[in-house]
């Protein structure tokens, strides 16, 4: 489990790096913001959710996790990404 | 020029702007974070109770022992005084006996329950003798320290009532502060999980008290050494990985070590308090309801299964006690809180629905005398006790399952959407469930389902259950 804060960790630093690099590069409105915080929480909580229901020896809990935030997680992403941050380039 | 200025100073304005309103919507995030987590943290400390947080009637009687389904269970003598007792529970069907059908025995039930262990199968999932060899090796502790104290018997072993030991000079503490925090201490040494101190209740004790042992009947004015002042109570937590395996074997082997526990951790408090100065006697299924009193310790609350759920431990704990004459200042006892559990019970219904001898209540809410078939008739409802507004549940039903199944079931904890092991997404959960409601707990109970907790007679959990220590390392 240690492994897995370690690298959440990660993912949030990377995560705010590339969230500053968005900001420089595309005007973000509040749809662009409201959306990448969201689909990055839901991916957060998928990695979280299922890599502690694995380490716990609960492999359904653990699909359970990958399908009900991991997906919700890429369609926001991919969504916000074509419809409100690639037609915003600066 | 002047309109370059100008122009510069729109900018730096329009920034200024920019900088005004990000830092007040980051200071408006952050504050309305930090509200929303101290609310959430109050309510998953749980909300201290003025009082008893159970409603009691003014026609509560307090329990006589004799009337405690194990101690009549275990007893011949109460077996012959009561005979329609064993006339008036169905063996065929469940419930109360219809002409036709065969009685069910409590005596020789708990003969059947007691020597289950001869007839391990070794081709029976969870019920062969490596199962049973564990189970008998997790009561073995209790039956040497404190036998029979799981069927109530008082005064045995480290429940023993010899005061002969107590220290003839009493510690000099500076406050109640220090004695409580030197006995919170003492209980994390002897390996509870929780501890909590709150002042003696007579409500909870039973009235009279019964030895099955001896078959005589015990008094608190009479027989018991002292007038306790305070209880001191402690959890001890079983093992998820076994009760999972519920109602086979393995999950009854984690409750017999639960016993064992109680046994060292009463015990323990017990002899610490005699040695300081102070009277003491350790208890497990004697002398009282350790449910009420682990309520009024504030250690959780009092769920639609009987029994008490803990926060993050749920109902996967066995309880002890040590009653003492020590007392405390009022404030310095710990309080009841609402940790929103008994909200969830009303809405959920899981451990009702596993529960495989149908003994615990369906009712939508609490009421102050059983409901269950039968409840009217003093003579099959002679273990209830009307007067406090719980889930009253038929313990006669869940007794029968246990004898038919050689083992002390436990399906209704492994079911119970509140035990989980501790990983941080369920500590989530919990925190959610205690200031959600209605149809969010009826979800929730559904999610927990779909997600694959709270599985009953799973053989792949004994599977599981019997490969969980291989690495060695239980840290």
């Amino acid at each position: 489990m240690g492994l897995m804060w370690y690298l959440l960790g990660m993912l949030t630093t990377g995560a705010l790096w590339g969230y500053v690099y968005l900001q420089r590069h595309y005007k973000l409105n509040w749809k662009a913001n409201l959306g990448i915080v969201s689909a990055f929480a839901f991916a957060w909580i998928c990695i979280g959710w299922s890599w502690g229901s694995f380490a716990e020896g609960e492999p359904q809990s653990g699909a359970m996790g990958m399908l009900n935030f991991g997906l919700p997680a890429m369609i926001l992403a991919v969504m916000t990404w074509r419809k409100f941050i690639q037609p915003a380039r600066k | 020029m002047k309109e370059q200025e100008e122009k510069g100073e729109q900018v730096i304005n329009q920034h200024r702007r920019q900088l005004l309103k990000l830092s007040a919507g980051t200071l408006a995030g952050v504050s309305a974070a930090a509200g929303a987590g101290s609310w959430i943290k109050h309510r998953v400390e749980g909300v201290e109770q003025d009082g008893y947080p159970v409603e009691i009637s003014p026609s509560f009687k307090r329990k006589d022992q004799r009337d405690v389904l194990l101690t009549f269970a275990g007893s011949k003598a109460l077996g012959e005084k009561h005979p329609e007792r064993n006339l008036s529970l169905s063996n065929d069907s469940e419930g109360p006996l219809k002409s036709g059908e065969k009685s069910f025995n409590f005596q020789h039930g708990i003969y059947q329950f007691a020597t289950a262990h001869t007839r391990a199968d070794n081709d029976k999932v969870g019920y062969t003798q490596l199962d049973y060899a564990l189970e008998q090796a997790c009561w073995h502790g209790m039956n040497i320290l404190a036998p029979l104290e799981s069927m109530g018997v008082p005064n045995q072993g480290t429940f023993g009532w010899d005061q002969s030991e107590v220290a003839k000079e009493k510690y000099p503490f500076k406050d109640s502060v220090e004695i409580l925090s030197a006995i919170k201490t003492a209980a994390k040494t002897f390996g509870a999980v929780r501890v909590g101190i709150c002042r003696r209740d007579k409500r909870w004790d039973y009235d009279p008290l019964y030895d099955l042992t001896q078959e005589k009947t015990l008094t608190w004015e009479e027989d018991f050494p002292f007038e306790p002042k305070s209880v001191i109570v402690m959890l001890t937590d079983m093992d998820y990985d076994a009760m999972a395996t519920a109602p086979m074997i393995p999950a009854s082997a984690t409750a017999a070590m639960g016993y064992t526990h109680n046994t060292i951790q009463g015990g323990g408090m017990a002899k610490f308090l005699r040695e300081l100065g102070y009277m003491a006697v350790g208890s497990g299924n004697d002398l009282g309801s350790s449910v009420s009193y682990a309520i009024a310790a504030g250690l959780g609350e009092g769920a639609r299964n009987g029994a008490l759920i803990a926060p993050n431990l749920g109902p996967r704990v066995r309880i002890s006690k040590v009653y003492t004459n020590l007392e405390l200042d009022d404030a310095a006892y710990d309080k009841p809180r609402d940790f929103g559990i008994l909200t969830f019970c009303e809405n959920c219904k899981r451990c009702a629905e596993s529960c495989p001898g149908n003994a615990i209540s369906m009712d939508d809410k609490p009421s102050m005398s059983s409901t269950f078939a039968g409840h009217d008739d003093p003579d099959y409802n002679w273990q209830g006790q009307p007067g406090m507004r719980k889930f009253h549940n038929d313990s006669k039903k869940c007794f029968k399952f246990w004898c038919e199944n050689g083992g002390d079931c436990g399906a209704c904890i492994a079911s119970c959407p509140w035990n989980k092991p501790d990983f941080w997404h369920h500590r989530l959960i919990d925190a959610s469930n205690t200031f959600t409601a209605g149809p969010v707990h009826t979800m929730m109970k559904q999610a927990d389902i779909l997600f694959g907790y709270g599985n009953t007679n799973d053989e792949k959990a004994v599977e599981k259950f019997w490969r969980s220590g291989f690495s060695g390392d239980f840290t």
